[in-house]
């Protein structure tokens, strides 16, 4: 059975250049278009991963994953914040809040999968 | 990008390089120079903010079949986003922003492999569509090069024609390309 990735990103033309590089290697994707919407639809129900953005509105992906993490569904589900993002005291915030890896964008395609593979083991 | 004194608009201005974006809600001038590349020009009417990117696509080639760009364009969706971001930070809605569109010019070079312009231009286009930021003017195509200057205030921009086959903006172009061969494996990746 494919395994199932979140997207949560505000940008509609993002979620749909990551779903699609997703979905062309197999894997099945949900989205979301905020922090907020990404732990609403995340809180009941399990995935494989999630990747997210940082900058977005109503709740930033850093956010999402401090409070996804305070659950027991998502508590060890593998988190990759993609995003345009490079400072380390960011990344810092990310690692803190429980990421488990950090991709700066733009991003091949190639090395996006494989880091999706190595993170999914 | 880097400041200089512009005797005939008798202030400072910031000029914008290609794969560079810069965005202010202070009173500042920013200007670039596009041939085949383009600029969006976003404006937060509530803030009085502008600023502007200067991009140009890097993966569609003539074996692309380009029906969808946020298929395979990664550089113009990460110069977007930048810009987009810088606005968020500050405090803006997405839902405020406005657009202006330059560029995308035919330029003699490109003609014998693709109307990079006009990709450039359609995929401005599609981005904006897609991200609901509607298009309050633009002015794109044609075979001359522009200068454009943007007032951040006030979103005024002031628009000249120039020769395109300036041996700067060549050299300009040709740096950008080589620059975006050279990042063509990606961004950092860091597992915690």
């Amino acid at each position: 059975m494919a395994q199932t990735i979140m997207v949560v990103d505000d940008s509609n033309a993002i979620r749909q250049s990551v779903s699609f590089i997703l979905k062309e290697n197999g894997y099945e994707t949900i989205e979301a278009c905020d922090g907020r919407d990404g732990y609403d639809k995340l809180k009941d129900r399990k995935v494989d991963l999630i990747i997210t953005d940082v900058n977005m509105p109503n709740m930033d992906g850093i956010s999402m994953v401090r409070e996804l993490r305070e659950t027991d569904t998502h508590k060890f589900t593998p988190i990759l914040v993609l995003t345009t993002e490079s400072q380390a005291s960011i990344m810092q915030d990310g690692k803190s809040a429980g990421a488990t890896g950090w991709i700066v964008k733009p991003f091949s395609n190639d090395k996006l999968i494989a880091t999706i593979k190595k993170v999914l083991g | 990008m880097y400041k200089y004194y512009d005797n005939k608009l008798k202030r400072e201005i910031n000029n914008l390089g290609p794969g560079e974006y810069l965005s202010s809600d202070e009173d500042i001038v920013i200007n670039t120079v596009l041939g085949s590349c383009v600029s969006v020009v976003l404006f937060d009417p509530i803030l009085k903010a502008g600023g502007f990117n200067h991009f140009m696509l890097a993966d569609v080639s003539l074996n692309t079949r380009i029906d969808n760009f946020f298929k395979v364009e990664r550089y113009g969706l990460y110069a977007m986003e930048s810009l987009i971001n810088d606005f968020l930070k500050r405090g803006s809605k997405k839902s405020n922003l406005k657009a202006k569109v330059f560029g995308g010019s035919r330029m003699l070079e490109t003609q014998r492999v693709i109307d990079i312009g006009a990709e450039n231009i359609r995929f401005a286009e599609e981005f904006l569509k897609t991200e609901k930021i509607p298009i309050i003017s633009q002015d794109t195509g044609g075979s001359k090069a522009m200068k454009i200057y943007l007032y951040t205030k006030t979103f005024r921009i002031l628009l000249k024609r120039v020769d395109s086959r300036t041996t700067e903006l060549y050299q300009q172009m040709e740096a950008y390309k080589k620059k975006l061969k050279e990042e063509k494996d990606g961004g950092i990746i860091v597992l915690f």
